[in-house]
């Protein structure tokens, strides 16, 4: 069985191999935080919580004796896939809610290839990437390959 | 000599996210810009560090505007603090002017404007105080007088002190008025001219 139908070039889910899943995004989700924001992708859902810059209580926590702390919390809601990518999506939106300098915005997508076509936001049970890029520098900041479970798959020739 | 004006940027008025480049140095020559919260200079192009609305205040001076839970101190804006540090007041809510921003903690306030008198800086007895964002402190202290304060004080007497750190004080002759007021306020943040209107009036009907 192909995984991308032969005849009408759509993936299980009607997706074309290039074709990225339904994104959704929202932020001052959290009202006690300074910034927050929901991001979906697909089924996958992320919040994520900013607070911050604020003193640093225990000294230990200090790095290169900078005083100003940040915090970001990340919970995954609902997990279909690319979690990765909708955690660096949704933390990126929460600061910039949360009105904390930023160089520029971090984004996220994750894909896999199988049978020589990539496949984006699909893990195809192989081998995925997940890549982080800085949007208006054009900056890789991310670039991840996992290889979980990888099964035998037989690709017929018809 | 001939001194060109520079054009101004085309984002001017429109939103902004980090890393968004406002203006390209290289193209000017002798010019000064002076730039504000919210944009940084990255070798030759200033770029945004904030989302918000790009301004401009001819002929030179860009930053963006954005508003957000966390004030950032910055010196001569009119806050309303709390007193940490000066026995007997510490716990004191009082009206003050920013002298010393070094840093986003604690900065330093003072009760007298800058030739030593004390008329408007006072400490504030009474009355309630709530967190708001800084975006709505500065549609409360724009003139002309915004919709929602407008639309209440047609009809309630109140005071209001509103610090550019978020913080807003409400006092009134009664309980009620005070939380009504707060409420309104709380709620107008989003809301267009008309539907600040017809909010309050909505409430005040309810009430009398």
């Amino acid at each position: 069985m192909e995984y991308v139908n032969p005849l009408t070039g759509f993936r299980v889910d009607g997706r074309r191999p290039n074709e990225m899943r339904q994104l959704k995004g929202e932020i001052g989700v959290v009202a006690r935080a300074d910034g927050s924001a929901l991001f979906e992708m697909g089924n996958t859902r992320v919040i994520a919580a900013v607070y911050g810059p604020r003193e640093v209580q225990n000294k230990g926590q200090l790095v290169n004796s900078k005083e100003a702390l940040i915090d970001i919390f990340v919970q995954v809601l609902q997990a279909d896939g690319g979690t990765r990518s909708a955690c660096i999506n949704a933390a990126t939106l929460a600061l910039a809610d949360a009105g904390i300098p930023m160089r520029d915005i971090v984004t996220s997508c994750s894909a896999g290839y199988l049978c020589s076509t990539p496949l984006l936001e699909d893990s195809a049970g192989g081998a995925d990437v997940t890549v982080g890029i800085l949007a208006k520098t054009d900056k890789v900041t991310l670039l991840q390959v996992l290889l979980e479970n990888t099964k035998r798959l037989e690709c017929q020739r018809g | 000599m001939e001194s060109k004006r520079p054009p101004p940027s085309a984002l001017v008025d429109s939103y902004v996210v980090p890393g968004d480049i406002i203006l390209d140095l290289s193209e000017m020559t002798n010019q000064t810009i002076k730039i504000g919260a919210g944009l940084r200079q990255d070798c030759d192009t200033i770029q945004a560090t904030s989302a918000g609305m790009l301004r401009l205040s001819k002929p030179n001076k860009y930053w963006v505007e954005s508003s957000h839970k966390s004030y950032i101190p910055s010196v001569e804006d009119t806050v309303l603090g709390v007193v940490v540090d000066i026995k007997p007041d510490v716990g004191t809510l009082v009206y003050a002017r920013v002298v010393k921003a070094n840093s986003i903690m604690n900065p330093e306030l003072s009760c007298m404007d800058a030739m030593g008198k004390s008329t408007e800086f006072t400490d504030l007895k009474g009355g309630y105080m709530f967190d708001t964002s800084t975006g709505l402190s500065r549609m409360l202290l724009s003139s002309p007088t915004c919709p929602v304060l407008e639309a209440l004080g047609k009809k309630l007497s109140f005071e209001i002190a509103v610090g550019m750190n978020g913080r807003v004080w409400v006092n009134a002759p009664s309980p009620s008025n005070v939380i009504l007021v707060s409420n309104a306020i709380i709620k107008s943040e989003s809301l267009s001219a008309i539907q600040q209107k017809v909010m309050v009036e909505n409430l005040l009907q309810r009430v009398s």
